[in-house]
C-alpha cells in the first residue's frame, strides 16, 4: 500500500525537533532509519499526520564505545555503523558482541538504514537490539523540551510495539555504564529460518565481573531472564566444559517458569538455542 | 540550487510533490522504471538502490528524506564492474522473468564494488534480501562468483564462448 498523506518535516538541531514534538505530541512520529516504521505507514498501522525526520541533526550518529562515561549508541548509529564496531574498539569482547549482533539483523540494505535506537523504540518482541539491551542491562537517554531522562530499557519497553517513551520525548542515544561494559566472555545464538528472517529463537549469555548473565528474545513480550541457566553456569569449574545435560535442564526450568503455556517441542528449541548461547560464552571464556 | 533536490543517475532532479512519495515511486515517475516495486515493504529487494553509495531499499525511503543526495539505480550503472556484470548475468543465465533482476544487479554491484574476498556463502548472504520467485538463483550466484573471480577477464571464458555447466 502507498503512504497516506502526511507532512515530512525536517528539523536541523535537536532544539528544534523537540520544540516542534512538544507542540505535536502523538500527531507525530520521530522517522530515523524508517526500517519498522516506513513499512506500518504503509500498512497504515500508525498514521501520523507529521513525519519528524531526524536524519539531518548533528551528533546523533556518534557511536562511542570507551567513553568516560561507558558506551553511546546515538540515536542516528545505523545496524551497519554497529558491523564495524570492531575496528573502533579492536579486542574489546563488547565491540565483537555488537558488531556480531548487528551483522545478524534483517538484510544488508535494511542494516544500511536501520537504526540501534529505533529498534529499542519499536520493541518488538523479536527484535534483536532489546534482547541485547536487556541482556546487557543498557539504558536509553530520553530528551524534551522538558529536559532529559535515562530510564533502563527493561523498564523502558513494557511489551510488544510499547514503550514509557513521552509523546513529547526523542529517544537521543543507547548507553551502557562502564562497569556492564566489561565483558569476560559473550555468547550468542539466534535460529532464522533464512539469513535476515525475524529470529526463531534467539539468546545473549554473558559474563562480568565473575556473574553470569543470559537472556532469551522472541519469547513472549519481552525478552526473559534465564536465572537457572546463569546459575548452572557460574557452579561450573573452570577446568572443564559444562556438561551439556546439565545446562538443558537448567535452561527448561527457566522456560517451564517463564512460558509454561509454550509448546514442548518450541520449548525445546528454545532451551537447545539458549544452551548454544551458553557454551559459546564459556568457550570465549576459556580462550 | 536553493530548491531541494536530488541527483538521479547524475541528473539534478528537483524534489516536488507530495511528501509521501516513496523514493521508488519518485525515480520511476522520473523514468528509473529499472526500480520495480514487489512488495513495497522492504521483504523483496527489487527496489534496491545505491543512496550516497550505499544500498537501500527505495520503497522504505522517503523521497523528500533525500534532498542532496545521490541516487544510483540500475539504469545509471555504466562503469567498467557494471558491465562486467551485464555480461555475466547474460553469460550465466542470471535472470528468468526479469522482475527481481534490477534489484539483484544493484545488490550485487554493491557486494562486488566492496572488493572483499567473496565465497558462495558470502554471496548467498547477501542475496537473502533479494527475492527471485523464479527461484533462479543459482545462475545469479553464479555470475556474481565469476565476475568475483575474474573468470571473464580470461580469454577462455570471453563473452561468446559456450558457457559449460559442471
Amino acid at each position: 500500500m502507498k503512504f497516506a498523506p502526511l507532512e515530512l518535516r525536517v528539523p536541523a538541531t535537536l532544539e528544534d525537533a523537540l520544540s516542534q514534538l512538544s507542540v505535536l505530541g502523538s500527531d507525530a512520529q520521530v522517522l530515523a532509519g524508517g526500517q519498522s516504521l516506513l513499512p506500518m505507514l504503509r500498512y497504515r498501522v500508525v498514521q501520523p499526520h507529521v513525519l519528524l525526520d531526524i536524519n539531518r541533526i548533528d551528533g546523533l550518529d556518534r557511536l562511542v564505545l570507551q567513553g568516560e562515561a561507558g558506551v553511546r549508541i546515538g540515536a542516528l548509529v545505523r545496524h551497519a555503523d554497529v558491523e564495524q564496531a570492531e575496528k573502533l574498539a579492536p579486542g574489546l569482547p563488547l565491540a565483537a558482541l555488537l558488531a556480531a549482533h548487528a551483522r545478524q539483523i534483517a538484510f544488508h540494505a535494511v542494516r544500511n538504514r536501520g537504526t540501534v535506537v529505533g529498534s529499542i523504540l519499536q520493541a518488538d518482541p523479536k527484535g534483536d537490539w532489546p534482547l541485547l539491551a536487556f541482556a546487557l542491562d543498557a539504558g536509553i537517554e530520553l530528551a524534551s523540551a522538558r529536559g532529559v531522562r535515562s530510564v533502563p530499557v527493561r523498564e523502558f519497553i513494557l511489551g510488544p510495539l510499547l514503550t514509557a517513551r513521552a509523546v513529547d520525548e526523542l529517544a537521543t542515544a543507547l548507553t551502557l555504564a562502564p562497569s556492564r561494559a566489561r565483558l569476560a566472555a559473550w555468547g550468542r545464538a539466534k535460529l532464522m529460518h533464512r539469513a535476515g528472517e525475524y529470529a526463531l529463537c534467539s539468546a545473549v549469555a554473558l559474563c562480568r565481573n565473575g556473574t553470569w548473565d543470559c537472556w532469551l528474545g522472541a519469547i513472549g513480550d519481552r525478552p526473559v531472564a534465564l536465572p537457572t541457566l546463569a546459575d548452572a553456569l557460574a557452579g561450573v569449574p573452570a577446568s572443564a566444559p559444562p556438561a551439556r545435560e546439565l545446562l538443558l535442564d537448567a535452561a527448561h526450568a527457566d522456560l517451564a517458569a517463564t512460558a509454561p503455556d509454550l509448546a514442548p517441542a518450541q520449548r525445546h528449541r528454545h532451551a537447545v538455542n539458549a544452551v548454544d548461547a551458553a557454551r559459546n560464552a564459556w568457550d570465549g571464556l576459556k580462550r | 540550487m536553493n530548491e531541494p533536490h536530488l541527483t538521479l543517475n547524475g541528473t539534478a532532479v528537483p524534489l516536488a510533490g507530495e511528501h509521501r512519495i516513496s523514493l521508488a515511486d519518485f525515480v520511476r515517475e522520473r523514468g528509473a522504471t529499472s526500480v520495480h516495486l514487489g512488495c513495497e515493504h522492504g521483504v523483496c529487494g527489487a527496489c534496491n538502490v545505491l543512496v550516497d553509495g550505499a544500498c537501500v531499499r527505495a520503497c522504505l525511503s522517503l523521497a523528500h528524506g533525500c534532498a542532496g543526495s545521490e541516487v544510483v539505480t540500475l539504469d545509471g550503472l555504466h562503469d567498467a564492474l557494471a558491465e562486467r556484470l551485464r555480461a555475466a548475468f547474460n553469460a550465466h543465465h542470471a535472470l528468468q522473468c526479469g522482475f527481481c533482476t534490477p534489484g539483484m544487479f544493484v545488490t550485487a554491484y554493491d557486494l562486488l564494488a566492496g572488493g572483499q574476498p567473496l565465497d558462495e556463502a558470502a554471496v548467498r548472504e547477501r542475496l537473502a534480501g533479494n527475492i527471485c520467485r523464479c527461484t533462479g538463483y543459482q545462475g545469479i550466484v553464479e555470475a556474481i562468483l565469476s565476475v568475483a573471480r575474474g573468470d571473464d577477464l580470461d580469454a577462455s571464458h570471453c563473452e561468446g564462448a559456450p558457457h559449460v555447466h559442471p
